[in-house]
Protein backbone atom coordinates (compact mmCIF):
# COMPACT_ATOMS: atom_id res chain seq x y z
CA UNK A 1 0.00 0.00 0.00
CA UNK A 2 1.78 3.41 -0.82
CA UNK A 3 1.46 6.53 1.27
CA UNK A 4 -0.85 8.32 -0.73
CA UNK A 5 -3.94 5.73 -0.42
CA UNK A 6 -3.09 5.27 3.29
CA UNK A 7 -3.83 8.25 3.62
CA UNK A 8 -6.94 8.16 1.45
CA UNK A 9 -7.80 5.10 2.83
CA UNK A 10 -7.19 6.80 6.05
CA UNK A 11 -9.52 10.08 5.76
CA UNK A 12 -12.43 8.18 4.10
CA UNK A 13 -12.23 5.79 7.26
CA UNK A 14 -12.39 8.88 9.70
CA UNK A 15 -15.73 10.03 8.00
CA UNK A 16 -17.35 7.21 9.12
CA UNK A 17 -20.13 7.36 11.91
CA UNK A 18 -18.84 6.31 15.61
CA UNK A 19 -19.39 2.84 16.66
CA UNK A 20 -21.32 3.91 19.73
CA UNK A 21 -23.17 6.72 19.45
CA UNK A 22 -23.74 8.71 23.11
CA UNK A 23 -26.11 11.35 24.05
CA UNK A 24 -23.37 13.40 26.31
CA UNK A 25 -21.37 15.81 24.30
CA UNK A 26 -17.56 15.51 25.02
CA UNK A 27 -15.53 18.39 25.48
CA UNK A 28 -12.74 16.91 23.59
CA UNK A 29 -12.74 14.97 20.07
CA UNK A 30 -9.97 12.13 19.72
CA UNK A 31 -10.18 11.67 16.44
CA UNK A 32 -8.96 15.03 14.70
CA UNK A 33 -7.02 15.67 11.57
CA UNK A 34 -4.01 16.50 12.85
CA UNK A 35 -3.65 13.45 15.40
CA UNK A 36 -4.97 10.60 12.58
CA UNK A 37 -2.66 12.01 9.83
CA UNK A 38 0.20 12.04 12.30
CA UNK A 39 -0.55 8.81 12.85
CA UNK A 40 -1.31 7.18 10.02
CA UNK A 41 1.90 9.58 8.47
CA UNK A 42 4.43 7.40 10.75
CA UNK A 43 3.06 3.57 10.32
CA UNK A 44 -0.58 3.28 12.38
CA UNK A 45 -2.73 1.44 11.02
CA UNK A 46 -5.85 1.26 13.23
CA UNK A 47 -6.27 3.77 16.08
CA UNK A 48 -9.56 2.90 18.28
CA UNK A 49 -10.48 5.06 21.52
CA UNK A 50 -12.21 3.42 23.98
CA UNK A 51 -14.06 4.23 27.31
CA UNK A 52 -12.17 3.26 30.41
CA UNK A 53 -14.44 0.54 30.84
CA UNK A 54 -13.61 -1.39 27.57
CA UNK A 55 -16.21 0.48 25.34
CA UNK A 56 -15.13 1.80 21.82
CA UNK A 57 -16.05 5.27 21.18
CA UNK A 58 -14.09 6.06 17.91
CA UNK A 59 -12.08 4.13 15.07
CA UNK A 60 -10.66 4.19 12.05
CA UNK A 61 -11.26 1.09 11.26
CA UNK A 62 -14.51 -1.00 10.47
CA UNK A 63 -16.72 -2.20 13.25
CA UNK A 64 -16.32 -5.84 12.83
CA UNK A 65 -12.00 -5.19 13.04
CA UNK A 66 -12.50 -2.90 15.84
CA UNK A 67 -14.95 -5.55 17.64
CA UNK A 68 -12.45 -8.22 16.51
CA UNK A 69 -9.30 -6.30 18.02
CA UNK A 70 -11.50 -4.70 21.04
CA UNK A 71 -12.42 -8.23 22.11
CA UNK A 72 -9.17 -9.52 22.14
CA UNK A 73 -7.17 -6.88 23.64
CA UNK A 74 -9.59 -5.76 26.47
CA UNK A 75 -9.04 -8.94 28.57
CA UNK A 76 -5.52 -8.50 27.83
CA UNK A 77 -5.52 -4.96 28.96
CA UNK A 78 -7.23 -5.49 32.39
CA UNK A 79 -4.95 -8.59 33.07
CA UNK A 80 -2.15 -6.50 32.97
CA UNK A 81 -3.88 -3.88 34.96
CA UNK A 82 -4.06 -6.28 37.52
CA UNK A 83 -0.55 -7.82 36.81
CA UNK A 84 0.82 -4.75 37.95
CA UNK A 85 -1.20 -4.00 40.73
CA UNK A 86 -0.45 -7.50 42.13
CA UNK A 87 3.62 -6.78 41.99
CA UNK A 88 2.84 -3.35 43.39
CA UNK A 89 -0.39 -1.91 44.89
CA UNK A 90 1.06 1.77 44.37
CA UNK A 91 2.39 0.78 41.30
CA UNK A 92 -0.01 1.59 37.84
CA UNK A 93 0.57 0.47 34.29
CA UNK A 94 0.90 3.50 32.12
CA UNK A 95 1.28 1.98 28.85
CA UNK A 96 1.31 -1.25 27.20
CA UNK A 97 3.43 -2.78 23.64
CA UNK A 98 3.12 -5.90 21.95
CA UNK A 99 5.58 -6.55 19.60
CA UNK A 100 4.53 -9.74 17.26
CA UNK A 101 6.24 -10.34 13.61
CA UNK A 102 4.20 -8.33 11.29
CA UNK A 103 3.00 -5.50 13.70
CA UNK A 104 2.81 -4.04 16.98
CA UNK A 105 -0.05 -3.24 19.21
CA UNK A 106 0.27 0.00 21.48
CA UNK A 107 -2.07 0.82 24.26
CA UNK A 108 -2.10 3.72 26.17
CA UNK A 109 -4.26 4.07 29.64
CA UNK A 110 -5.64 6.68 31.02
CA UNK A 111 -8.05 7.71 33.74
CA UNK A 112 -10.52 8.81 31.19
CA UNK A 113 -9.83 6.61 28.15
CA UNK A 114 -7.90 3.95 26.57
CA UNK A 115 -5.70 4.35 23.21
CA UNK A 116 -5.39 1.43 20.90
CA UNK A 117 -2.61 2.05 18.11
CA UNK A 118 -2.16 -1.30 15.85
CA UNK A 119 0.94 -0.38 13.57
CA UNK A 120 3.11 -2.54 11.12
CA UNK A 121 6.34 -2.73 10.49
CA UNK A 122 8.37 -1.31 8.10
CA UNK A 123 10.92 -4.07 7.52
CA UNK A 124 11.60 -6.94 9.62
CA UNK A 125 14.69 -6.82 11.62
CA UNK A 126 16.27 -9.90 12.84
CA UNK A 127 16.78 -8.68 16.49
CA UNK A 128 13.77 -8.82 19.02
CA UNK A 129 15.29 -6.84 22.14
CA UNK A 130 13.44 -3.62 21.09
CA UNK B 1 22.52 -24.50 27.98
CA UNK B 2 23.72 -23.14 31.11
CA UNK B 3 26.62 -21.47 28.95
CA UNK B 4 23.75 -19.97 26.81
CA UNK B 5 21.96 -19.12 30.03
CA UNK B 6 24.51 -17.31 31.67
CA UNK B 7 25.32 -15.84 27.70
CA UNK B 8 21.52 -13.67 27.84
CA UNK B 9 21.93 -12.53 31.63
CA UNK B 10 25.73 -10.96 30.76
CA UNK B 11 24.16 -9.67 27.87
CA UNK B 12 21.41 -8.17 29.21
CA UNK B 13 22.84 -6.90 32.87
CA UNK B 14 25.16 -4.66 30.23
CA UNK B 15 22.16 -2.66 29.10
CA UNK B 16 22.08 0.78 31.63
CA UNK B 17 19.10 1.32 34.06
CA UNK B 18 18.18 -2.74 33.85
CA UNK B 19 17.49 -3.73 37.72
CA UNK B 20 16.39 -7.12 37.35
CA UNK B 21 16.45 -10.23 35.34
CA UNK B 22 15.00 -13.54 35.62
CA UNK B 23 15.17 -16.21 32.98
CA UNK B 24 12.12 -18.68 33.22
CA UNK B 25 11.78 -22.11 31.58
CA UNK B 26 8.89 -23.01 29.65
CA UNK B 27 6.90 -23.90 32.93
CA UNK B 28 7.20 -21.07 34.12
CA UNK B 29 9.92 -22.08 36.78
CA UNK B 30 13.07 -19.35 37.28
CA UNK B 31 16.23 -20.73 35.87
CA UNK B 32 18.28 -17.90 36.76
CA UNK B 33 17.87 -14.59 39.03
CA UNK B 34 19.15 -11.10 40.03
CA UNK B 35 16.47 -10.45 41.74
CA UNK B 36 15.08 -11.55 45.61
CA UNK B 37 13.57 -15.12 45.41
CA UNK B 38 9.66 -14.36 47.06
CA UNK B 39 9.65 -11.50 44.16
CA UNK B 40 11.32 -13.47 41.37
CA UNK B 41 8.33 -16.15 42.09
CA UNK B 42 5.76 -13.66 41.84
CA UNK B 43 6.84 -12.26 38.94
CA UNK B 44 7.16 -15.07 37.57
CA UNK B 45 3.62 -16.62 37.89
CA UNK B 46 2.18 -13.33 36.82
CA UNK B 47 4.14 -12.25 33.52
CA UNK B 48 4.27 -16.00 32.45
CA UNK B 49 0.39 -15.94 32.68
CA UNK B 50 -0.37 -12.76 30.93
CA UNK B 51 3.07 -13.49 28.33
CA UNK B 52 0.54 -17.20 27.38
CA UNK B 53 -2.46 -15.32 27.10
CA UNK B 54 -1.05 -12.37 25.02
CA UNK B 55 0.98 -14.87 22.60
CA UNK B 56 -2.77 -16.85 22.62
CA UNK B 57 -4.27 -13.20 21.23
CA UNK B 58 -1.64 -12.67 19.03
CA UNK B 59 -2.31 -15.78 17.43
CA UNK B 60 -6.35 -15.30 17.34
CA UNK B 61 -5.94 -12.09 15.41
CA UNK B 62 -3.95 -13.51 12.66
CA UNK B 63 -2.85 -17.21 12.45
CA UNK B 64 0.49 -16.47 11.14
CA UNK B 65 1.57 -13.69 13.72
CA UNK B 66 3.78 -14.83 16.60
CA UNK B 67 4.27 -12.93 19.70
CA UNK B 68 7.96 -11.20 20.09
CA UNK B 69 7.95 -8.69 22.86
CA UNK B 70 5.70 -7.52 25.60
CA UNK B 71 6.45 -4.29 26.95
CA UNK B 72 4.80 -3.03 30.41
CA UNK B 73 5.18 0.40 31.12
CA UNK B 74 4.05 1.85 34.74
CA UNK B 75 4.73 4.66 36.62
CA UNK B 76 8.26 3.50 38.48
CA UNK B 77 9.79 0.96 36.12
CA UNK B 78 9.23 -1.34 33.14
CA UNK B 79 9.01 -4.33 32.49
CA UNK B 80 10.17 -6.13 28.96
CA UNK B 81 9.38 -9.51 28.57
CA UNK B 82 10.86 -11.50 25.49
CA UNK B 83 9.67 -14.85 25.14
CA UNK B 84 11.30 -17.50 22.75
CA UNK B 85 11.31 -21.29 22.52
CA UNK B 86 13.30 -22.77 25.26
CA UNK B 87 13.21 -19.45 27.79
CA UNK B 88 11.13 -16.40 28.76
CA UNK B 89 13.32 -13.93 29.51
CA UNK B 90 11.43 -11.17 32.57
CA UNK B 91 14.15 -7.87 31.96
CA UNK B 92 13.08 -5.06 34.53
CA UNK B 93 14.56 -1.66 34.02
CA UNK B 94 13.61 1.83 35.44
CA UNK B 95 13.75 4.21 32.25
CA UNK B 96 15.27 7.64 32.69
CA UNK B 97 12.76 10.15 32.39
Amino acid sequence: MSRSSRLSVTETQRKSTPVVKKAVIRSRSYDGDAFVNLFAHRGARDIMILDSHGVPLRSTCSQRRTFVFVSNLKPLLFMARNVVRDLDPSNDITFMRIRSNMGEIHMTLGTDFILIVVQKLRRLRSSSTS
Amino acid sequence: MSAEIEDLLKRYQNYPNVSGIIILDPFAIPIKTTMEYTLTVHYAALISTLTYKAAKMITNLDASNELVTIRLRTKVHEVIVLPSENYIIIVVQNPGT
